[in-house]
């Protein structure tokens, strides 16, 4: 047993959780009006440049910045769908996909105007951060990073539970099985894809700043980190939530695994995950608990 | 109960209903059959306002129906079930019925409701917590029907519900429409299946290319000649 090994395994949760937060959003998307956002990366790194703004310049505690980019992001998402994406509803779902790619572009702009292209951080000169040593000193954990998983467990449950036992959380499943019959019955379109954005856009966000506060932050990291969720929910099976959080850990896992252990170098990372995507739409292009498409053709 | 007078109506393009009548009183059953493409589905839809009503009006108690949101129609008493598997597939039934109560907030209310449909459809209780894909047919269009019935509406709305089921479930359906009717609901009804569908009904129209053809009592119908020849295969 290499001494590496706990180590590698909690770097490939940390990798898995933020995936998760930004795949989960990313199928509730898709799920609900049959679109890949690719703007959903984008979303993350906006997350991450408001707490920037907001906890780094202006020296707002985190405990009011962190609430702050949540609202933020919500806000911006469900302006977005309004502006941009419920006015095409009716079109193919290629339209809706070009417009995110769009928004991304158009979020990355926005961003660089106000931040500039160079890479920022989170940490203060001279500030340090908590470290614990486990297992004698083979695995070593920051503060942050507990962070970054207890949010996102508790961000999972709460979404599961919003999902399974509230009213509206049962009206948003109705919408993404069947919109039509959903609106006979009085459910409120509208307001339950304004809702879903406000969601989807939101974990994103927490996502950016999480991964943000480990790492850096950039106008481009959006790109990586919406090409991962998109991995994720393809590998989990597509608008299926507990999928998207499996193929998160598949893809956290795999590429943590895989460099780790071979002499593949670790900026190979991405095409790791493509090899993974690749190999699983060979073998199962439903994904791990994708359901086989319905026949179109009724019976 | 309900009344349509002179409707024409259709999806933005030429018109598919042209000047049509239709009534329904309190506690009928009242089915509309046709060939396909007559517009037997749309007339239920422009109900609901799912089309483009050029003229004509659709009054239910004597208050105009057209323009009205879909939130007040069902407000009002009258629950849709459209045509095809209209249910929650990845939903369980509960939650599938819950959903029929949505615009109720009293949950002792919907408690009663939900009681109520249970008792008209007992199976579904059995299988409250099965998730409404994994069932057959039959059952799923039990879902929708009992789902409809969430808000115990005083007029119900069929789309073909007999459509893709086997010939015993669909006279299982059909007598669960005499048992709806006993508690106070009134049914109109677009059926493919016409002969049987007749045979429970109290009246029914027979709609061709948009516009009203023949009406009559279901039993006059299921013997005039004409009906007969075009629509019964006799």
């Amino acid at each position: 047993m290499p001494e590496i090994l706990p180590q590698i395994i909690w770097f490939s949760l940390l990798a898995s959780a933020i995936y998760a937060l930004i795949a989960t959003g990313l199928t509730l998307l898709f799920g609900i009006l049959n679109f890949i956002n690719f703007a959903h990366g984008d979303f993350a790194m906006v997350g991450a440049y408001v707490f920037f703004a907001l906890a780094i310049m202006l020296g707002l505690p985190w405990w009011i910045a962190v609430p702050l980019v949540i609202a933020c992001c919500a806000l911006m998402g469900v302006v977005i769908e309004k502006i941009t994406l419920k006015p095409v509803r009716k079109s193919p779902s290629f339209t809706p996909l070009i417009i995110s790619i769009g928004i991304g572009a158009l979020l990355q702009a926005i961003i660089t105007i106000f931040f500039g292209s160079g890479v920022k951080s989170y940490r203060v000169e001279g500030a340090e951060t908590a470290i614990y040593k486990l297992f004698g000193g083979s695995l070593i954990v920051t503060q942050s990073q507990i962070i970054i998983i207890i949010t996102t467990i508790l961000l999972l449950i709460g979404l599961h539970i919003f999902l399974k036992h509230s009213k509206t959380g049962k009206a948003v499943r109705a919408v993404a099985d069947n919109m039509e019959v959903a609106s006979i019955l009085g459910i409120n379109i509208d307001k339950t894809i304004s809702i879903i954005f406000a969601i989807a856009t939101a974990m994103a966000g927490v996502g950016g700043l999480l991964i943000a506060y480990e790492q850096n932050l950039s106008v481009t990291m959006g790109i990586s980190l919406g090409v991962k969720a998109f991995a994720a929910i393809i590998l989990g099976g597509v608008g299926n939530i507990l999928g998207a959080v499996v193929g998160a850990l598949v893809i956290g896992f795999g590429e943590n695994l895989i460099v780790g252990f071979t002499p593949i170098p670790a900026n190979f990372k991405d095409a790791i995950v493509f090899a993974l995507l690749i190999l699983m739409l060979f073998i199962r292009p439903n994904g791990l608990l994708g359901e086989k498409a319905e026949s179109q053709v009724r019976k | 109960m309900l009344n349509i007078q002179n409707l024409s109506a259709g999806y933005g393009g030429p018109l598919i209903l042209h000047k049509v009548n239709i009534n329904v009183k309190e506690g009928e059953i009242v089915t509309i059959i046709g060939p396909n493409g007559a517009g037997k589905s749309t007339i239920l839809k422009s109900i609901f306002g799912l089309t483009d009503i050029k003229e004509g009006s659709i009054e239910y108690f004597d208050e105009e129906l057209i323009g009205v949101k879909t939130g007040e129609i069902i407000k009002r008493g009258i629950c849709y079930v459209p045509q095809g598997r209209s249910i929650f597939p990845s939903l369980t039934v509960e939650e599938n019925l819950q959903m029929g109560a949505f615009i109720r907030s009293d949950k002792a209310v919907i408690k009663k409701d939900m009681a109520y449909v249970y008792e008209k459809f007992p199976k579904l209780y059995e299988r409250r917590h099965q998730k409404t894909k994994t069932m057959s047919g039959g059952e799923q269009q039990m879902v929708a029907i009992g789902r409809a019935l969430m808000l115990q509406p005083k007029l119900l709305l069929l789309d073909e519900p007999s459509i893709g089921l086997a010939p015993k479930i669909v006279c299982e359906v059909f007598e669960k429409c005499l048992d709806i009717r006993k508690g106070g609901t009134a049914i109109l009804m677009v059926e493919q299946n016409a002969n049987i569908a007749l045979s429970y009904s109290d009246r029914g129209y027979v709609l061709e290319l948009g516009q009203n053809r023949i009406e009559g009592s279901g039993k006059q119908l299921l013997k005039n000649k004409q009906v007969g020849e075009l629509y019964l295969g006799k």
